[in-house]
């Protein structure tokens, strides 16, 4: 029998439940000084004391969402929120009002205007009979463009940065955008935009964070508005995953490129952007990650998707992603630190590390060198700047012939020569360029520091090196390439008999290492050359039905296994080429020692997709694998198999199965594909690293015996 | 003299209180939330005035 004092009521624990997490952390903020700004969000969090409550005795994800807005009021307390245009206040929510219901049938109440409409896509200009608001009507084909600019818009009013007010409507049995008119609102265009930066500035990390590429739109259109000094952003139809005319765009669902593209003065952007510094950046992104926490996404993500949408859960895991991201980038500084570890020469792989520490010794020993005949020859070196020479006079690309050769000029020449015998030769400097590291710029830099010094007495060219310049462009190449990876899928195809014998063997894996396991090469349709029997071939960005069966084969639907590249080359040693051949990780052809690729079927970085054609016959070949009770959406749910819809292999009308080509042009059939893998793949968090040499060469044909390289993060 | 940081720090001892309050069962959420909005519209009043006095 329990005692009574072990009873907890419901009550009680939510009692304590809320004082622990809501009541504690705030007293613990208030007892610290507080700026203004910082205690209007506590009594902003103390008007919500009873939704808290409420959270706080339901989900994890409510609880996730209040603990983050608690940490980034904590952190706000030693941060000031200014801003420096008056007319927008970020982080405060502007609120219009609706004119219609949500996807309401306005045709009936809408009449079409006699206007001329501008843009990309289908519109017109509309006046509602009743209410005389003047719309700008506009469609896509895509009904989801129109539906992310509408999540984008939303999330934009959230934190105060000024929009069209826009709502979903239908209109003669298609789904519509109506905006209603920012009436006397005047177009700005780039030239004017640059002026009104400020302002616009407000927003840059909301742009950036929703991937709102042509946020200004081009050099001929506007998509800014200007009214009583307001700036609008009209059209954020660029937001997301699509372009802002037609088709689809890169868009990481892990960082935020576009941080760094949006202030490239390459792009329209970034003319307006291109002075916008990590602090004003780590400004914004404090305030966003308080006010745009999973649940507030989540309501406006529902909002216009509907409850229980996979697209929603896509966009805004999406979103919680790339604002991870960006409070590691540039609040905490983890992203940062990150860079500055792989950047370093222990981030290479044992044998690069001896040979960059190789070149980093021969530089020291030339500086040291330098610096030494610098010394022994002084009395040359003072008579030669007694001269006074000018250094024109011995430029080498000078007519040196035809001038007059005087001792000093003799001297400095002899000097020249020696010199040259102590400073290493180009050759012995030879290293790829991926095995560049900090310590190697630092050698350089005080390398090219003493000759540069020595040069310059002897009238010489100096060597242009600057060590800060090759660091930053170092860690902004590794970040770019680990969005990259991160960002990519790698596909492997074979064929239906294929697949059934790699469920046999439960393991994906090379020739060489099918024969040693199973006496025979079991599970490769496409006949391999003996060259390439250690590896199996995993494509980048694309997906080659053809290698469904060997050539002079009738084809047949393709099975598909996808691993995300991260994984890929962090697991595995991968030989680029149209893809990565991916062989084991001790895989090493000179000392003979021979690890080969090998997937097992299950692993949760491994998903099978199979043409839903096969599917009866799959289910009756899965039985054999039932594990006691087991359904058999159980053990594909392990196996990590889902069934292709046709539209992914065959074309629609005539039924025949589509190519790499056919997949390229089309487009949508690849990215359902990568779709489909994604909804089975765990969501992997954003990892940092670099694809680098591991010493190692793949044994592929004679032509392609080149450096493994694996992923090091 | 009275300044925005002696409002701001004499405005959290308040909370303060309120949320002791809270803790002993004298206050609910609901109760708590009000007395808040009270105190934001008092914050922005004095705030206000030293933005008028300048």
């Amino acid at each position: 029998m329990y005692e009574q004092k072990h009873l907890v009521t419901p009550e009680a624990k939510q009692k304590s439940m809320l004082s622990e997490r809501f009541i504690k952390p705030l007293k613990e903020i208030l007892r610290q000084p507080l700026r203004l700004q910082s205690l209007r969000k506590v009594l902003d969090l103390l008007k919500e004391a009873p939704r808290v409550e409420q959270i706080l005795t339901g989900s994890n994800s409510g609880i996730e969402a209040f603990e983050n807005a608690k940490i980034s009021v904590a952190s706000e307390s030693v941060t000031d929120f200014e801003h420096d245009s008056g007319l927008v206040q970020l982080g405060k929510e502007l609120k219009y009002p609706s004119h219609f219901k949500y996807c309401e049938d306005v045709t009936e109440k809408l009449e079409k205007l006699d206007r001329n409409s501008e843009g990309t896509s289908e519109s017109f200009w509309a006046i509602d009979r009743t209410s005389g608001v003047t719309f700008y009507m506009k469609t896509e084909q895509e009904e989801d463009k129109l539906r992310t600019e509408l999540l984008a818009d939303l999330i934009y009013r959230k934190m105060g940065i000024p929009v069209a007010n826009k709502q979903l409507v239908i209109y003669g049995e298609k789904l519509w955008l109506a905006s209603e008119e920012l009436v006397d609102a005047k177009p700005c265009y780039l030239s004017e935009l640059k002026k009104l930066s400020s302002q616009l500035r407000e927003g840059f990390v909301l742009d950036a964070l929703l991937a709102n590429r042509d946020v200004f739109g081009l050099i001929s259109n506007s998509n800014i508005l200007e009214k009583d000094g307001v700036l609008y952003r009209v059209d954020n139809g660029s937001s997301f995953v699509h372009r802002g005319r037609h088709g689809k765009k890169k868009y990481s669902e892990v960082a935020c490129p576009e941080i760094d593209s949006l202030r490239d003065e390459e792009n329209t952007a970034g003319k307006v952007y291109t002075k916008v510094d990590s602090q004003v950046i780590k400004k914004q992104v404090q305030l966003i990650t308080h006010v745009l926490n999973e649940e507030t996404i989540r309501t406006l993500a529902s909002s216009v998707y509907g409850q229980n949408s996979k697209i929603a859960d896509v966009l805004v895991a999406s979103l919680q992603g790339r604002i991870q991201y960006l409070y590691d980038r540039f609040v905490t500084g983890e992203g940062e630190k990150d860079l500055q570890r792989l950047a370093s020469v222990s981030s290479l792989a044992e044998t690069v590390q001896t040979e960059v520490k190789n070149i980093v010794a021969i530089l020291t020993k030339a500086t040291d060198q330098i610096i030494q005949f610098r010394q022994d020859h002084s009395a040359e070196f003072n008579e030669i700047r007694q001269q006074q020479h000018s250094p024109a006079e011995v430029l080498p690309d000078q007519d040196w012939m035809s001038s007059p050769i005087d001792v000093t000029t003799m001297k400095r020449w002899n000097l020249l020569r020696d010199l040259d015998e102590i400073i290493p030769k180009n050759e012995e400097l030879d290293i790829s360029q991926d095995a560049n590291c900090t310590e190697l710029i630092s050698a350089k830099d005080a390398y090219f520091k003493a000759l540069n010094e020595v040069k310059q007495e002897l009238g010489e060219r100096e060597v242009q090196f600057n060590a800060e310049e090759a660091v930053t462009r170092l860690t902004r190449n590794i970040e770019q390439e680990s969005i990259g990876v991160n960002e990519e899928l790698a596909a492997h195809v074979t064929g239906f008999e294929d697949l059934l014998k790699i469920l046999k063997s439960g393991k994906l894996m090379s020739k060489a290492k099918q024969i040693q396991l199973t006496g025979q090469s079991q599970a490769k349709v496409t006949s391999k050359s003996s060259a390439e029997m250690h590896q199996v071939v995993f494509d980048r960005k694309k997906i080659r039905p053809e290698y469904s069966a060997p050539e002079n084969v009738s084809k047949v639907p393709p099975v598909v296994f996808i691993v995300p590249s991260v994984h890929l080359l962090s697991s595995y040693q991968g030989m680029e080429s149209d893809g990565w051949h991916a062989f084991g990780l001790n895989h090493n052809e000179q000392n003979n020692q021979l690890d080969d690729f090998s997937i097992d079927v299950g692993d949760s970085q491994l998903a099978i997709l199979v043409p839903e054609e096969y599917m009866e016959q799959l289910r009756q070949h899965l039985k054999q694998f039932l594990k006691d009770s087991e359904t058999i959406e159980g053990i594909e749910q392990r196996m990590q198999i889902a069934y292709m819809p046709r539209a992914c292999y065959r074309d629609a009308e005539s039924g025949r199965l589509l190519t790499s080509m056919d997949l390229i042009k089309a487009g949508s059939p690849l990215e359902q594909m990568y779709g489909l893998a994604r909804s089975i793949l765990p969501k992997n968090s954003f990892r940092r690293g670099r694809i680098s040499r591991t010493g190692n060469l793949g044994h592929g044909s004679a032509s392609w015996n080149k450096p493994l390289s694996r992923f090091f993060s | 003299m009275v300044n925005e940081e002696a409002v701001i720090k004499q405005i959290q001892t308040i909370i303060l209180r309120i949320l002791e309050r809270f803790e002993k069962g004298e206050l609910t959420t609901e109760q708590v939330a009000e007395l808040a909005k009270s105190i934001e519209v008092m914050l922005e009043n004095k705030i206000h005035s030293f933005v008028s006095d300048k």
